[in-house]
C-alpha cells in the first residue's frame, strides 16, 4: 500500500512537471539549451501582459537560430519525433536533408479550458548555401491561416 | 517504591519552592532535579514552567531547545518519499502556473552571443532579426520548389483529359 502511494505521488508529481511543457520534443531546442553558444540567438515571449502575443492571439512564442552545420541533425531528429504527432504538415527534404516543415498539432487545453493550438516552422537554410537552422514555435488560440499571415507578415516589422 | 518515594519527596520540595521556603542552595539542587527528573506531575510541569526548562512549544534544557519528533534523516524511507513527492508536487504546480503563461505581465527573454537578455526592445529586436532570416530563407525555398513543379509541366501538357481545372 505504502509504495502505490508513493508511486501515485511520484507519478503526479511528473506529470504536473511535464505539463507546464510544450508537449514537444522540440522544446529541447528552445529551453536555453544551447544558448552558450555565441552564434545561437534564441527568444522567448509569453505571459498575458505581453503586447505583442495578445494582439497575435498567441500565449507562447519562441525562436531559435544556430548554425546549419551544428544544429541541423539535432532539430531535424526532435521534428521528425514531433511529426508523428502533428495533424498537420508541409515539408519538403532537398539533398537528403529536412529543408523546411510547418507542422500543426492537437491543441492543448489549459486551466481555463481554452484550448491553444500549436504549430512548428523550421528552415534549414544550410541546404540551399545559407547559414542557419531557424525554429519558430507558436501557442495560442490563432488559427493555421492566422499563424502563416504572420508568419509572413513579420518580415515587414513587429510594430 | 524507591520511585514513589522520591516523587514524594520532590513534590514536598516543589511544595516548599512554591512557599518560598527554600534557601539558595536548596533552590539550586532542586532546580537540577527538575532538570533531569522524569517524574510526571501537573506540580513538576508548573516547577519546570516557572524554572524556564519547559515552553509550551517544547523542552528547553540549559536554555538550549530540545526538538521534539524524529529527525528527517531518521524517518522511514516511505515518509521522506511522500514528503519529496509533496515538493515535488508543489514544484510541479508552480513552474504549471508559471509556464501557463496566461496570467501575469510579460515575458521577454533572449540568449544573444551566449548572454541573456530580458529588455522588451532588445527581445524583440532580435526575434525580428530571426523571422526576417527565416522568411528570406522561405521565400528562397518556395521559388526553389515551383521551379521543381515546372519542371513537370511539359508532361502535364501531354496529358489529355475531359477534366479542366474549372471542374475540379
Amino acid at each position: 500500500m505504502r509504495r502505490i502511494l508513493l508511486l501515485l505521488f511520484l507519478w503526479c508529481g511528473i506529470w504536473l512537471t511535464s505539463a507546464a511543457q510544450t508537449g514537444l520534443f522540440i522544446e529541447n531546442m528552445l529551453n536555453g539549451k544551447y544558448a552558450s553558444d555565441p552564434k545561437v540567438t534564441e527568444t522567448f515571449m509569453s505571459g498575458g501582459g505581453n503586447k505583442f502575443l495578445k494582439k497575435n492571439h498567441l500565449t507562447s512564442f519562441a525562436t531559435f537560430r544556430g548554425p546549419a552545420a551544428k544544429y541541423s541533425d539535432i532539430a531535424e531528429r526532435w521534428l521528425l519525433k514531433d511529426a508523428e504527432k502533428a495533424n498537420g504538415k508541409n515539408v519538403r527534404y532537398k539533398g537528403g536533408k529536412l529543408y523546411y516543415g510547418m507542422y500543426s498539432f492537437t491543441p492543448i487545453s489549459k486551466k481555463n479550458g481554452v484550448k491553444r493550438n500549436r504549430y512548428i516552422y523550421y528552415l534549414n537554410n544550410g541546404v540551399a548555401n545559407g547559414e542557419n537552422v531557424l525554429i519558430i514555435y507558436m501557442e495560442g488560440t490563432l488559427l493555421e491561416d492566422e499563424a502563416d499571415k504572420l508568419v509572413r507578415s513579420m518580415i515587414k516589422g513587429l510594430k | 517504591m524507591e520511585g514513589t518515594r522520591e516523587k514524594e519527596e520532590l513534590l514536598r520540595e516543589i511544595e516548599r519552592y512554591f512557599d518560598c521556603q527554600l534557601t539558595d542552595e536548596e533552590e539550586r539542587r532542586l532546580r537540577e532535579r527538575i532538570r533531569h527528573t522524569q517524574v510526571s506531575h501537573p506540580a513538576v510541569e508548573e516547577a519546570k514552567a516557572l524554572m524556564g526548562f519547559s515552553t509550551i512549544s517544547g523542552s528547553v534544557t540549559n536554555g538550549e531547545k530540545v526538538k521534539r519528533g524524529i529527525p528527517f534523516g531518521k524517518m522511514p524511507a516511505w515518509i521522506k518519499g511522500m514528503a519529496a513527492s509533496l515538493l515535488l508536487l508543489i514544484a510541479g504546480g508552480w513552474i504549471f502556473l508559471i509556464a501557463d503563461g496566461s496570467e501575469g505581465g510579460g515575458e521577454y527573454i533572449a540568449y544573444i552571443n551566449g548572454k541573456y537578455v530580458t529588455d522588451e526592445e532588445t527581445v524583440l529586436a532580435a526575434l525580428m532579426d530571426n523571422m526576417g532570416e527565416f522568411n528570406e530563407g522561405m521565400t528562397v525555398a518556395r521559388e526553389d520548389a515551383e521551379g521543381e513543379l515546372e519542371d513537370f509541366s511539359p508532361f502535364a501538357e501531354c496529358v489529355e483529359s475531359d477534366f479542366g481545372p474549372d471542374d475540379i
